[in-house]
């Protein structure tokens, strides 16, 4: 993925709360990246947790989704531009202000 | 390149997948998709529900990437792909068609929720995504309970049924051989049949399995949930992961709601279990006339087959023609001396003295009957119930044949294929679920009993 972002700097994240499907898309442009730092293990750690705690909600058992390596990681800086309502249904893809 | 066909656990719909895109211009886009289906060793279908970014990149630039997940082991693979064609019509198109339907009809979004057509791609590559942050480690010993493994979908088993099935006596007999057999031989534990009637626009259960309220005389209307999509479309539907499909339905009827679009048709609720996680529903076809409707629901994400698809269209046919029979046959064997089978008149025993008096109601427009103000049935075993009862009530009349219900022109059968066997199962099979101080009991083959355990009011209303 990093390889590929310094070919081609421009991304696209997806960010998705997989129990109600509300999401949104941020586009821009990459920027740099490191390691993580120790000192950022815990933030990590607690959004995977809460990320698996929805993924049961929608009948994926913890056993599976928290088997997920998280750590090592590395931190991307990117460039926001723009942000995309990406929730299912008709208004999808419209800009979000 | 691993073969598409290792992959079929990934098309089963239970771990969303995701549909990587990129303008002419470089913008990448990604995209979570609802379904993505095995069409043949070298292509996918891909879902068109709503035009947006992913579609119109996909006009500009027709290569993309989607990423599905393996829900026993969560493993990803890399599809890369080149976009052939939008298909509006065609097995591969109505199978995707059908199942997207009857998750609209539950959540009352038919309209709005709907297959705008299925993008097939040519698959240009297989590859198992080796280990990347936040992706599960490839470890062989985690095999989850995501999805059941599955069930033997063989020759030996339909022969089995087929076998069992021969051994029922009468049409009551075999309707419930068929239900346990499905749970013996395959493990399907919730089950139900239901027949066509008189009336072409719905259908009627005649007999459940797994479920505690039983439900037998539950109407279901042709084209709504997954039973009447078969109905309608006479091919079998099945839908795994419905929980996750269900959620993104609602997400979608909340944004439809918010952009001021009105979901107009009502949800109609699931058939039996609270929280199904897959259902199959297969027609019960004999050339080409709808007999019925086999509809199975697991609350384990069974995980259907390809290949399955073959067995359980024969199943379905073999089915039809089985409970076929069934009507012809006991319709021939029903005694001919209708005449000599007369009302018998008899006094009303000690024990329906005692019993506190019912009443029931026919109301004539609706053609429906309420027992003590709840509803009991509808239609034409509402009026043969009705007939029954008057009889008994004006003439003592006790002892009933088929026959004679057959001739009996109040009751305005078709000449042709009355199902009369099938309504009276289903009335009998209603009166010992809400009703069961009237009983009807089978006393030989084409004649059966009245039995009444109380008192009966009859009141007749406009």
């Amino acid at each position: 993925m990093v390889r590929n972002l310094r070919v081609h700097p421009e991304f696209a994240v997806l960010l998705e709360r997989p129990t109600t499907h509300r999401g949104c898309q941020v586009k821009g442009r990459f920027i740099s990246t490191r390691p993580a730092k120790p000192s950022e293990r815990a933030v990590v750690e607690r959004q995977a947790e809460s990320f698996c705690a929805d993924l049961e909600g929608i009948g994926i058992p913890r056993a599976l989704s928290s088997c997920a390596e998280i750590w090592p990681c590395a931190a991307i800086q990117m460039r926001a531009t723009e942000l995309f309502e990406q929730t299912p249904g008709p208004g999808a893809g419209e800009p979000l202000r | 390149m691993i073969p598409l066909e290792s992959l079929t656990s990934c098309f089963q719909g239970l771990i969303p997948s995701w549909l990587y895109t990129c303008s002419r211009d470089g913008v990448p886009n990604v995209a979570i998709l609802s379904h993505v289906d095995y069409v043949d060793s070298r292509h996918v279908a891909l879902s068109f529900q709503f035009f947006n970014k992913s579609k119109r990149n996909i006009a500009e630039n027709p290569r993309a990437k989607v990423r599905v997940y393996d829900p026993d082991t969560m493993r990803a693979y890399a599809l890369r792909l080149r976009f052939v064609r939008t298909e509006t019509d065609g097995g591969t198109f109505e199978s995707m068609r059908l199942r997207i339907e009857a998750i609209a009809s539950y959540t009352g979004l038919k309209g709005i929720f709907k297959l705008l057509g299925a993008d097939i791609y040519e698959v240009l590559s297989v590859e198992a995504i080796e280990y990347e942050p936040g992706l599960p480690a490839a470890s062989p010993g985690i095999r989850t309970q995501v999805a059941e493994t599955r069930l033997p979908f063989t020759l030996k088993a339909l022969q089995e049924i087929s076998d069992r099935i021969h051994q029922a006596p009468t049409l009551d007999c075999l309707l419930d051989a068929i239900l346990e057999t499905l749970e013996n031989i395959f493990g399907f534990r919730h089950s139900m049949l239901l027949l066509a009637t008189e009336n072409a626009d719905r259908l009627e259960m005649i007999a459940s399995r797994g479920y505690p309220e039983g439900g037998v005389g539950s109407e279901v209307r042709i084209g709504e949930g997954i039973i009447g999509l078969v109905a309608e479309a006479r091919k079998p539907i099945r839908i795994a992961g419905i929980l996750r499909q269900l959620l993104y339905a609602a997400a979608v009827a909340k944004s439809a709601q918010e952009q001021g679009l009105k979901a107009t048709h009502r949800s109609i609720p699931l058939p039996g279990l609270a929280n199904p996680e897959s259902q199959l529903g297969v027609p019960l076809l004999v050339r080409d006339e709808l007999i019925g409707v086999l509809c199975i629901e697991t609350d384990k994400s069974y995980r259907f087959h390809e290949e399955d698809r073959a067995y359980i269209e024969v199943l379905g046919g073999y089915l039809a023609i089985a409970i076929q029979n069934a009507l012809l046959k006991e319709r021939t064997e029903e005694p001919e001396e209708y005449s000599t089978v007369k009302a018998k008149p008899v006094a009303p025993s000690i024990k329906a003295e005692r019993q506190p008096k019912i009443k029931v109601e026919f109301y004539k427009s609706d053609e429906c009957i309420l027992v003590d103000g709840e509803y009991l049935v509808r239609s034409l075993p509402a009026k043969i119930l009705w007939k029954l009862l008057h009889e008994h009530r004006d003439g003592g009349a006790v002892e009933f044949t088929n026959r004679r219900l057959r001739l009996d022109k109040t009751l305005n059968l078709p000449d042709f294929k009355d199902n009369l066997e099938s309504r009276l199962i289903l009335l009998r099979r209603r009166l010992e679920e809400r009703c069961p101080e009237i009983h009807i009991a089978q006393s030989g083959r084409g004649r059966f009993r009245l039995e009444l355990g109380s008192k009966v009011e009859l009141v007749e209303q406009p």
